[in-house]
């Protein structure tokens, strides 16, 4: 049986002759969180965008709860929550007033869903503050609260930690990863925040000029990421010739901050920090480590970090 | 659809520009018949040319700025807002996300026009007495809401206007103006010309003893007005959001 909620096959978008989405597959598979990473520009909306129907696909195909999206958008569209860029209301009318509007639309939800969409995400009930007068953070929530007013069995999140302040985000992340555990939800949530996938993402998807350059789980990219040795001297010229001449081994990279990735892990510590203190190299730090995630998208897109 | 007009009944809550397009709407006819009235003298017009006086500032002028006004704010509003993309993922279908937008502009545009019906017998109640009123009231009626509903159909080409011009607001409402300068100036268009445009077809249609081709003007006025909501559509349907 096939367990992907969404799956897009050589999904592509062009204007003109720009192609901004180009053969994209995706697979995010129940009850998971699929995180999509890219830089700025790099089609991670468009393709949210035409999953959900609000642009219109080129060429390839959708697959939603293992259905064709073409003539079945009535049956899948409301079994989806969505917050796509800035969440959108209306600026003169309360938060509750916006809720009970898109709760009016959808039609088939229940009673109180309003009431506890917004007690879910932290926003009170019946507040006779206008929508133009929230702040990001209560902006982002109500986004939220919108998109889970129908309890729909999948969320697609285009950055919903946008503009969020450090206690914001992490309030955000908690709240999405709950949703995953707590109430079994699928999750297919972008971001250019390398940080902010690695904590959630159960799953990734790396985006890059509109095509998507790797797919894979979490836990298959910790294994797949290179070890190396750390270490913080003093001069990295005499750690260098340390390294070259007496442990014999050039495969090291210096970095700022006085510090070093020795990529030859079979070098014994103890040696290495018999040898850094004899040349007088004043080693402070020295420690294994692997490549994290923002190594790992420099690498595969070739160098470019993601700011 | 019973849902959708729901939710555009609430979205109009505390919403300055339609309370101050329909004010506005109901005080100009109240001031102008008001000066007849203080003026003291019965006017020197008979009641129907009375009425098409009152009707060339109010009809022919500004009740279709002020409901093309309100048609490009209904549309408009919801890309200024970003809230095209929550109606358009609820989900809601786009062409009844449109149409309740018409029905709701339509509703608006023939309320305002009973409304000034309402306030035009009250005024010749008062300026020509009543049993003027009784005898006129079937024309005064039938020429005032004939022009209102030909007026509304022929407007249907803002709607598509205001979906292509997304956030901005000018485009649409230049549209309006030009829609009603041509309406007023077919007053004075040769029969054929006249009769050809649906915007001067209007008032040539609606207005007794004006020059005009029946045949040809009906069908241009529904062309436009087809033309306009097939467009309106098409292009809603097929925009990327």
């Amino acid at each position: 049986m096939n367990d992907c909620v969404i799956e897009t096959q050589m999904l592509t978008k062009r204007y003109g002759s720009t192609t901004v989405v180009n053969n994209v597959s995706i697979h995010v598979k129940r009850g998971r969180i699929y995180g999509l990473l890219g830089r700025n520009g790099a089609g991670k909306t468009t393709t949210m965008k035409m999953i959900l129907g609000l642009s219109a696909i080129s060429s390839g195909e959708v697959r939603l709860f293992g259905e064709s999206l073409k003539k079945n958008e009535r049956k899948l569209y409301p079994r989806i929550g969505s917050i796509i860029e800035t969440p959108g209301f209306y600026p003169h009318l309360t938060g509750t007033e916006n809720l009970q509007i898109f709760a009016r639309i959808r039609g088939t939800i229940k009673q109180n869903a309003v009431q506890e969409a917004l007690k879910t995400v932290g926003l009170p009930y019946d507040d006779k503050k206008p929508f133009s007068s929230y702040s990001l953070g209560m902006k982002q929530r109500l986004g939220i609260a919108n998109a889970i007013l129908n309890d729909p069995e999948l969320l697609i999140l285009d950055e919903p930690t946008n503009g969020l302040d450090p206690i914001g985000i992490a309030e955000v992340r908690a709240f999405i990863r709950s949703l995953s555990e707590e109430y079994g939800k699928t999750i297919l949530i972008s971001s250019h925040i390398l940080t902010e996938i690695a904590l959630l993402a159960d799953d990734i998807g790396i985006l890059h000029h509109g095509n998507l350059l790797e797919e894979n789980t979490m836990a298959d990219l910790e294994k797949k990421n290179q070890k190396y040795i750390h270490i913080q001297v003093t001069s990295q010229s005499l750690a260098a010739q340390v390294l070259e001449r007496v442990l014999h081994t050039n495969n090291y990279t210096a970095e700022a901050d006085n510090s070093m990735r020795i990529y030859d892990t079979g070098i014994d510590l103890v040696e290495l920090n018999k040898a850094l203190v004899s040349v007088g190299a004043g080693v402070s730090t020295i420690q294994i480590c692997s490549d994290n995630l923002e190594d790992y998208f420099k690498k595969i897109t070739g160098g470019v970090g993601i700011e | 659809m019973n849902n959708l007009l729901a939710a555009e009944r609430l979205k109009l809550r505390h919403n300055r520009l339609i309370i101050s397009c329909s004010s506005l709407a109901i005080i100009l006819p109240v001031m102008v018949i008001a000066t007849d009235i203080f003026q003291g003298a019965l006017p020197k017009y008979s009641i129907m040319g009375w009425v098409f006086r009152l009707a060339s500032l109010c009809q022919y002028f500004a009740y279709p700025v002020l409901s093309g006004f309100v048609l490009t704010f209904l549309i408009q509003r919801e890309y200024t807002d970003h809230t095209i993309i929550n109606m358009l993922t609820a989900p809601v279908t786009r062409t009844r996300l449109l149409i309740g937008k018409l029905i709701i502009w339509a509703t608006w545009h023939i309320t305002m026009t009973l409304c000034y019906l309402a306030i035009v017998c009250l005024g010749a109640g008062i300026l020509y007495g009543s049993a003027t009123l009784y005898g006129s009231f079937y024309e005064i009626a039938s020429f005032i809401i004939k022009f209102g509903l030909l007026h509304l159909v022929t407007l249907t080409p803002i709607a598509w206007v205001a979906v292509l011009q997304r956030k901005n607001f000018y485009p649409s409402l230049l549209c309006t103006i030009i829609f009603t300068g041509i309406g007023f100036a077919g007053l004075y268009f040769p029969k054929f010309l006249g009769s050809l445009v649906p915007w001067s077809s209007v008032p040539l249609i609606t207005v007794p003893g004006m020059q005009v081709v029946p045949v040809l003007a009906t069908t241009s006025i529904c062309i436009c007005a087809f033309f306009g909501l097939f467009m309106a559509v098409y292009s809603f349907k097929h925009q990327d959001q």
